[in-house]
């Protein structure tokens, strides 16, 4: 954990400085989609079970939860029924979950490309309203909050997780 | 954690209603995390500040030190100021009144930067050297804020405390 702000900002770095609010938080998605699925991809599958204490997700639940969670806000940006009905919190099977984390990020990644005005139309997301500006950022709030909690899950195993990988910091 | 989105929806999701500026998108994240920063910092007890899950980790007060330290910088890079407390280290701080104040005073110290308009948002800045907009840097805060607070759940979880985002709702 202690070198990961480090890692992080060398990830983070936008293209360039751009008028659009889209391109500010994009930059930010990749980076914490790329630490997920190398996450994902890091555990072994004997691990997947594991919860620190018995009230909270699975390292695999939590994978699973970050798929239905991508799929669901992103469709919301995008104005399109979910592609996917499956509920991937309840998919146990390692390879199964990977590609499912996988295919909700290749799903959300046509929402972090649209364009600024199209960013700022009104949306309801859960019955509360605001713009899909919003909703793209609380998508990359959510997906690291997510990332945060395997991180340990990751150190509570002995294991370095992908953004303390790098950095020497 | 299971609760979380649930609540996340019901406290951090509710915008100022079409504004139309890009920060008014990201403020009310911003506030949620706060609250439940806070929160956390006030409801572990000073005997578990020192408490790490494991030996290669931050303590659990030396992520809410951590946090005060990145609120400033990342603020200070949003509002277009230098770091006002740029020569504290609070991950060296052990006290927790002394930690909870200044997890307090970063975030109020971050609250300005979440209000700006759209001209000053799209102004350049630069955080370590790297170059972006004012808003990157104040989304980077939120998710680096977002981030940790996962770690502060787990840590909660283990010393067999409910963290805050899951309290309030049965979901």
């Amino acid at each position: 954990m202690k070198p990961r702000l480090a890692v992080a900002l060398a990830l983070a770095i936008p293209g360039a400085v751009s008028a659009q609010g889209v391109a500010s938080v994009q930059p930010l998605y990749e980076m914490s989609k790329g630490w997920l699925v190398k996450s994902a991809e890091q555990m072994p599958e004997a691990d997947y079970g594991f919860k620190p204490t018995p009230q909270v997700r699975s390292f695999g639940e939590l994978i699973g939860h970050v798929a239905n969670a991508n799929f669901m806000f992103c469709s919301s940006i995008l104005g399109e029924k979910s592609p996917v009905t499956q509920d991937f919190e309840k998919t146990t099977d390692r390879a199964a979950l990977i590609k499912g984390i996988k295919d909700a990020f290749a799903y959300c990644d046509g929402a972090y490309k649209i364009t600024d005005a199209r960013s700022r139309e009104p949306i309801e997301f859960f019955g509360m309203k605001g713009d899909k500006l919003w909703v793209l950022m609380f998508n990359v709030a959510h997906n690291s909050e997510h990332y945060g909690n395997v991180v340990t899950y990751f150190r509570l195993k002995g294991m370095v997780p992908p953004s303390s990988q790098q950095g020497g910091m | 954690m299971k609760p979380a989105v649930a609540i996340v929806f019901v406290l951090g999701m509710l915008p100022r209603i079409a504004s139309g500026q890009a920060a008014a998108s990201i403020q009310p994240l911003f506030e949620s995390n706060k609250g439940y920063l806070i929160r956390s910092a006030e409801l572990m007890p000073e005997a578990n500040y020192g408490f790490k899950p494991a030996p290669t980790v931050r303590s659990f007060g030396e992520i809410i030190g951590h946090l005060a330290n990145e609120n400033y910088l990342m603020c200070a890079a949003g509002k277009g100021e230098a770091n006002p407390v740029a020569a504290t280290d609070f991950e060296k701080v052990a006290v927790k009144a002394e930690l909870v104040k200044a997890l307090r005073e970063s975030l109020a110290y971050c609250d300005d930067a979440y209000r700006m308009p759209d001209a000053r948002a799209m102004e350049p800045t630069e955080i370590f050297g790297m170059k972006g907009n004012r808003l990157w840097a104040i989304t980077l805060n939120l998710t680096h804020n977002g981030e940790h607070y996962g770690n502060l759940v787990t840590y909660l979880r283990i010393k067999g405390l409910v963290p805050p985002s899951s309290q309030g709702s049965s979901m």
